[in-house]
């Protein structure tokens, strides 16, 4: 097998779909994962039987690490309030880079002690705190309290689960398990709030967080509150104050992708970094490690969710066999960082954008070169017909490849969305670069900030319109019923086997 | 199947065997894990010392309105120092409820 990443990704997975339902107890699956680990050891000069128990291993391995996630501490929070309670009074450190958005606040706290029926408690896990009023308790009239990452809290409020509501095939309650979250903690007018100083556990991500609040400062002088919203969106990964309307209207345009931090996004930054890296002379070998580091410094700015963690790994093992000179496999590289993804949290397989990332790089990766290879080779080699072919085939595989899953996620099919990605793909560099450049030129030479922000301003105005004007056409897209996911599951065997037969008949002609 | 190296077998089959010896320790710690109570938690992190906090401190909480923290100020240059917790109660503004809610964020020393 020529990629054996993806052979033991696919059976990692299909461990942690199978048994995630399942009540069998976690050792059970220790017990068969030591088994057939203990055999491939026996019998690693063999290569068929190793493989054989290499992959069960593997099956069993990702059903235990799921099993042992959905087991919590006899001192996790979760276990001492299981459902709902009135106030209480609790100590924390902030794990992530809070939330505003107008006077609401939100953001994750590692609760460290917890006060139940007047004993403090040493206790562990994550709740999802909401103050509902910044302005409410703050130091100076009208100014909101401040609240960073590291900062160690005590807090009274109330605790309760979140709601299951759904929509489409989205649930709040899952989404935030899958995270680790069981509870919330709501802070209204009247609760505590008392910062008891900072506890900075990783400080390259506090770092990465003072930066990633220095560009949303540039950002926010410069653009209007409109433009704020999507260019915050699209370099920062902040979405909480992207317009519902701008994403409905991406939505059914089919390009939501460029608002979440992905691969384009990755690609164009590593260019800037390595492209200012050759102007200021650094060598080789250096500009590639230090790209590799800037690239990491700018997942953790974003906040390290799976789209940017697998671009962030793809790009890492593409620069790392430059580094090497050696040939790079991208399907393996796709499946390390799927199986980098889900061994730190085998919930995000369950995640929309962790299947809509994966799915869509794979069928660009394998699709693509075969739709463009259906044109003449003489089209191809004209370059402005060659470049409009290649784009349209990178479209289309996404597309094809997205399909079921978009009508089973958003209930949405648009046609429009191969010519819309056409189009905004390749401008999205342009938003991307400009963006950038406004944010880091604003942070050194702020003189010059208006000036960019006026263009960024534009481009963004054209990227928006050009989406609107595109779902404006009719039959851009079409509002389905809810469609079971046996039919996603049809159409790609379907599409499998429609593949392979195509494949095969292609083999029969030119022996 | 693989066509694995005996060296990519070995490296693979060692990060299997560490990634199941952490799962193990990790299930055995949580499972084993007991609650230790009373944690001794110090006044001043859970408690404001309400005959020496500032109109600073008394905002820097959720819980009170910058005209009720001017009353408090107000009552305690009047009388001095606060002598009693239950003291609150006499400030305008703070009925049996509120100071339900407050009584725990404050300590007289």
């Amino acid at each position: 097998m020529r990629y054996p990443l993806v052979g033991l990704c696919l059976v990692f997975s299909l461990g942690i779909i199978t048994l995630a339902e399942t009540k069998i107890p976690l050792f059970v699956f220790c017990l068969l994962t030591f088994l057939f680990l203990t055999f491939s050891i026996i019998f690693i000069k063999q290569s068929t039987k190793f493989s054989i128990l290499l992959l069960g291993a593997v099956f069993f391995l990702g059903a235990t690490l799921l099993r042992n996630s959905q087991i919590l501490s006899n001192c996790h929070i979760a276990k001492l309030i299981p459902y709902k309670s009135d106030s209480v009074y609790l100590i924390g450190v902030i794990d992530n880079d809070p939330a505003y958005r107008g006077k609401k606040v939100s953001f994750i706290i590692k609760v460290e002690e917890l006060k139940i029926n007047e004993n403090w408690i040493k206790t562990s896990g994550e709740v999802l705190v909401k103050v509902f009023s910044a302005e409410g308790g703050s130091a100076l009239p009208g100014k909101k309290n401040d609240f960073t990452y590291g900062d160690r809290l005590f807090l009274s409020g109330n605790l309760y689960r979140p709601f299951s509501f759904s929509k489409g095939e989205f649930n709040y309650r899952n989404y935030l398990k899958h995270q680790g979250i069981y509870l919330i903690l709501s802070l209204k007018k009247g609760s505590i709030v008392k910062q008891l100083g900072k506890n900075i556990s990783n400080p390259i991500k506090f770092f990465a967080f003072q930066m990633r609040h220095k560009m949303k400062g540039v950002i926010v002088k410069n653009l209007s509150p409109f433009s704020t919203g999507i260019l915050n969106a699209i370099i920062l990964g902040e979405r909480q104050n992207l317009p519902a309307y701008v994403r409905d209207i991406l939505v059914k345009a089919g390009t939501v992708h460029i608002i979440a931090i992905s691969g384009l996004h990755l690609g164009i930054v590593a260019f800037i970094i390595l492209l200012t890296l050759k102007i200021i002379k650094i060598p080789r070998r250096p500009r590639y490690i230090l790209t590799i580091l800037l690239l990491i410094f700018y997942c953790l700015l974003t906040g390290a969710n799976a789209p940017v963690v697998r671009s962030t790994v793809m790009a890492m093992t593409l620069l790392f066999s430059y580094f090497l000179k050696r040939e790079v496999n991208i399907y393996n590289s796709l499946s390390l960082a799927a199986l980098i993804i889900l061994a730190a949290n085998p919930w995000q397989l369950f995640e929309i954008s962790f299947q809509l990332s994966f799915l869509s790089v794979f069928f660009i990766v394998w699709l693509a070169p075969k739709i463009k290879s259906l044109f003449p080779e003489k089209l191809n080699k004209i370059p402005w017909i060659g470049f409009l072919i290649s784009v349209f085939s990178v479209s289309f595989a996404a597309w094809l490849g997205l399909l079921p899953l978009i009508a089973y996620y958003f209930r949405v099919l648009s046609p429009i969305t191969i010519i819309a990605n056409m189009i905004i793909v390749p401008y999205m560099t342009i938003i991307v670069a400009s963006g950038f450049t406004l944010a880091l030129i604003g942070m050194l030479f702020s003189p010059l900030a208006p000036i960019l922000g006026a263009s960024c301003e534009l481009f963004i105005i054209i990227l928006f319109k050009i989406n609107s004007l595109l779902i404006a056409i009719p039959g851009a897209y079409f509002e389905l019923p809810r469609i079971s996911f046996i039919y996603v599951l049809l159409y790609y065997a379907l599409f499998i086997l429609f593949f392979n037969f195509f494949n095969n008949l292609a083999a029969n002609h030119h022996p | 199947m693989f066509n694995l190296t005996p060296e990519e077998r070995r490296v693979i089959l060692f990060l299997m065997s560490v990634a199941l010896l952490g799962l193990g320790i990790n299930f055995t710690s949580k499972v084993n894990s007991r609650i230790k109570k009373f944690v001794r938690v110090d006044n001043y992190i859970t408690k404001i010392n309400i005959n020496q906090a500032s109109l600073q401190d008394l905002l820097g909480t959720q819980a009170i309105s910058p005209k009720l923290a001017k009353n408090i100020l107000a009552y305690r240059n009047r009388k001095g120092a606060f002598r009693d917790i239950e003291e609150l109660k006499e400030i305008k503004g703070i009925g049996d409820y509120r100071y339900e809610k407050l009584k725990d964020l404050f300590v007289v020393e």
